[in-house]
């Protein structure tokens, strides 16, 4: 194999991560498999290839004096320079929140297989926005608590897909995280909390896991929303979570990650269910922590920088969360254990690389975030690849911020509920009394 | 308006004129789905639980398959269906049920929690090996034609197995007789290796068999995972797939094979495009299990670091385990 690049010098800077855009190679034997992840390759290889060559064309250091207030500029020359490339990689704030927020005026047909998800479009907007540090509009809080209301169903509790529809535990979680992002009395308020503890228990199996609706499916999925909003409204209880944590256990796959149900392939988005919903309980030990790491830290790509979901698939924008979210959880989870295998940086993945992914290969240019280029964006993408970005820069005190700091820093969100951190702070302190 | 779109006229149309007739053919679709799902609610208020409704549901759900409130719908209506009928009579209706799920899963959306999960209902109201056995062709057939690693469709493989093994209706190897044909079709499908890991456990486990035919099937499998390393280096399932194998190994004190699969990973390296494929160098590390290969293992993980920058901080913790 040829050695790898040197990483681009600029005036002295040094990169502090390598660029590895060598495609990978099928031993001459081509796949279905291998000609994908070739072609997904090759697209990100033109994109980074031409990020890394606003280097060759920079001139000059850049000054402190020229932007940023005081305390940034500060902190700039506290870190290492930054090469040309990556201070011209800005998070294209203003595209991303008109695309966000016309989602919540107008969605075109095509739209019409969310009709049973529109909590999750509210969540995905007003979380994404929250995360770019987006103030909501009186009007707008006013009109997304009114609709969430009418989700609601107090006969049974829990929110549905639309008004009338039955509840479910997707657009439930949905629904409370998009009420707790809000935040204020008027919001918390809508949530029926004894109806709905009244709904978790009805979903709730024999088996241990809880079912997403009435005759629906019971999975990682399920389990983890009902826990999610069970524990951001303080209703958790020895009855509701009896046997779950054995059953959430029992998902973890040979590989170490976690699968929808006892015996299914470990994939991305149920790994970081099971493992949160878990954590959520206290029972994370019952985990092969190890493992799960390992697994996790496997999962990002060596050409692309993000994660995929599953051996051997694609790059996906949206497991820059599923996944990502993992190793913060982990860090916390395996300290909280005086475990000594967390390392001291506690990070066991290219924080840069995912960044630079989700910078350079996944914003679209008419606002909003994408799965990967060639892919249209969608508001689900641009929450989890927002989520993702901000899981990335958090920790080592902000200093992991990828590019121009002051455009892309995002706030930190949270590695289990995966709202703001201030926005969980206030609803359990809320929900606590 | 019919004369927009005469053949006759020449002109390029005006851009206007095209986004006009569209936006009024989709505000009518709008209109109609709308429609649609107001009269199937309706009708769930009323309890008409009968085969009109049925015929109106079938619409709307290939519409929209997600909305799960409709396949509960769906269920009171069939519940109260077969009510009085007379075998032939169900199964005639089961078997319809199936048939227009499938054509969802297969013309609408593959993907769809909520169409897997009545395709689970049915079977288990129908309770019959011989059509769950032949799920097993259906699902098939999906994987094939569309995509070979929907892990709905696997899961739902997954229960049909479970189901059909517990009935005394399929072996352990006919199972992997199957997963083995999926792993030649397609080296990197990550789910059929999966399956077979699942496979291999069950045939090794202490119920399952004696200690020396788990040796034999475990020195058998080995062999397996070498063959498809030895076709792809590059194969990143192989790579994982000999992790679990090989810990599986050393669980059952399987120390010989261990070597053996290290000393045969070590020949495929003596090739020079060979000996710094990082999926290599991981399954030497993996199988570089006794003492006396500490030295080549470090040496491996400090290549890995070398060639594979993202992920030093894990080779970096691989190294401190050991000590």
């Amino acid at each position: 194999m040829k050695p790898l690049p040197k990483s681009a010098q600029v005036d002295g800077a040094v990169a502090d991560d390598v660029l590895d855009l060598r495609l990978s190679g099928d031993d001459g034997h081509a796949t279905h498999s291998s000609r994908e992840q070739r072609r997904i390759e090759s697209i990100c290889c033109n994109l980074l290839r031409r990020w890394q060559a606003i280097d060759d064309t920079a001139t000059g250091r850049h000054t402190a004096s020229e932007q940023g207030d005081e305390e940034e500029n500060k902190q700039d020359q506290q870190q290492p320079e930054k090469s040309a490339a990556e201070r011209s990689t800005v998070l294209l704030v203003e595209r991303h929140r008109r695309y966000l927020l016309g989602a919540l005026e107008f969605l075109p047909g095509g739209f019409k297989a969310l009709d049973a998800s529109r909590p999750w479009i509210v969540y995905w907007v007003l979380h994404s926005l929250d995360l770019m540090r987006t103030p909501v509009q009186a009007s707008l809080r006013k009109r997304v608590i009114d609709f969430l209301g009418r989700c609601q169903n107090l006969d049974s509790g829990g929110f549905g897909g639309g008004p009338q529809q039955q509840s479910h535990l997707a657009p439930t979680y949905a629904a409370v995280n998009a009420l707790c992002v809000l935040g204020g009395e008027d919001a918390y308020s809508v949530i029926d909390r004894r109806k709905l503890y009244a709904f978790l228990l009805k979903m709730k199996q024999p088996n241990g896991a809880f079912s997403v609706c009435e005759g629906g499916e019971a999975d990682t999925r399920g389990t983890y929303t009902a826990l999610s909003v069970a524990s951001l409204c303080n209703i958790i209880t020895p009855q509701l979570i009896r046997g779950t944590a054995a059953w959430l256990a029992s998902c973890q796959s040979h590989e170490g990650g976690i699968g929808g149900e006892p015996g299914n392939e470990a994939h991305g988005g149920y790994t970081f269910c099971g493992a949160a919903a878990l954590a959520l309980i206290g029972e994370h030990q019952r985990l092969d922590l190890n493992r799960l790491l390992q697994w996790a830290a496997s999962r990002q790509m060596r050409l692309e920088g993000g994660f995929q979901g599953r051996t051997n698939k694609l790059v996906d924008g949206c497991y820059s969360f599923w996944v990502g979210a993992l190793f913060p959880l982990l860090d916390l989870l395996m300290q909280s254990d005086d475990n000594k295998s967390a390392t001291p940086s506690g990070w066991k993945f290219d924080v840069r690389a995912l960044q630079r992914y989700l910078l350079v290969c996944c914003q679209s240019p008419h606002g909003g975030l994408r799965d990967k280029p060639g892919k249209h964006a969608d508001h689900y993408h641009t929450c989890y690849c927002l989520s993702g970005l901000s899981i990335a820069q958090s920790g080592a005190n902000g200093a992991n911020v990828f590019g121009d700091r002051g455009a892309n820093a995002l706030r930190p969100t949270n590695c289990l509920y995966n709202i703001s951190e201030r926005a969980t702070e206030a609803a359990l302190s809320y929900f606590s009394k | 308006n019919t004369e927009i779109f005469s053949m006759h006229d020449r002109k390029k149309l005006p851009k206007a004129a095209v986004d006009a007739a569209l936006k009024k053919q989709t505000a009518e679709k709008i209109e109609k789905y709308k429609a649609l799902t107001k009269q199937c609610f309706e009708l769930r208020k009323q309890q008409a639980y009968t085969a009109d409704s049925l015929k109106v549901l079938d619409k709307l759900l290939f519409i929209n398959p997600e909305c799960y409130t409709m396949w509960n719908f769906r269920r009171e209506i069939l519940q109260t269906l077969k009510e009085g009928k007379t075998s032939e009579e169900t199964n005639k209706l089961w078997d319809d049920e199936l048939k227009y799920n499938a054509g969802v899963v297969e013309r609408r959306d593959a993907k769809c929690y909520g169409v897997w999960h009545h395709r689970r209902w049915v079977i288990n109201e129908l309770n019959d090996p011989e059509v769950e056995h032949k799920e097993l062709g259906m699902c098939d057939k999906l994987l094939m034609a569309s995509d070979c690693r929907n892990f709905h469709c696997w899961g739902y493989r997954l229960w049909i197995v479970e189901r059909l093994e517990k009935a005394g209706k399929r072996t352990n190897q006919q199972e992997k007789d199957y997963l083995i044909e999926k792993v030649a079709q397609e080296l990197e499908n990550y789910s059929a290796w999966h399956y077979r890991a699942r496979a291999i456990q069950q045939s090794t486990s202490s119920e399952g068999a004696t200690e020396e035919a788990a040796s034999e099937i475990i020195q058998e499998e080995l062999d397996t995972a070498l063959q498809a390393v030895a076709t792809q280096i590059t194969n990143q399932s192989a790579a994982f797939y000999s992790k679990w194998l090989l810990a599986k190994a050393e669980e059952l004190g399987e120390k010989e094979a261990v070597a053996q699969f290290l000393d045969n990973c070590s020949e495929l390296r003596e090739d020079a495009d060979a000996k710094d494929s990082k999926w290599l160098l991981l399954m030497t590390v993996y199988s570089a299990t006794k003492e006396e290969n500490a030295a080549l293992r470090d040496e491996c993980l400090d290549k890995l670091c070398e060639i594979d920058p993202k992920h030093v901080g894990y080779y970096n913790w691989c190294k401190a385990q050991r000590k």
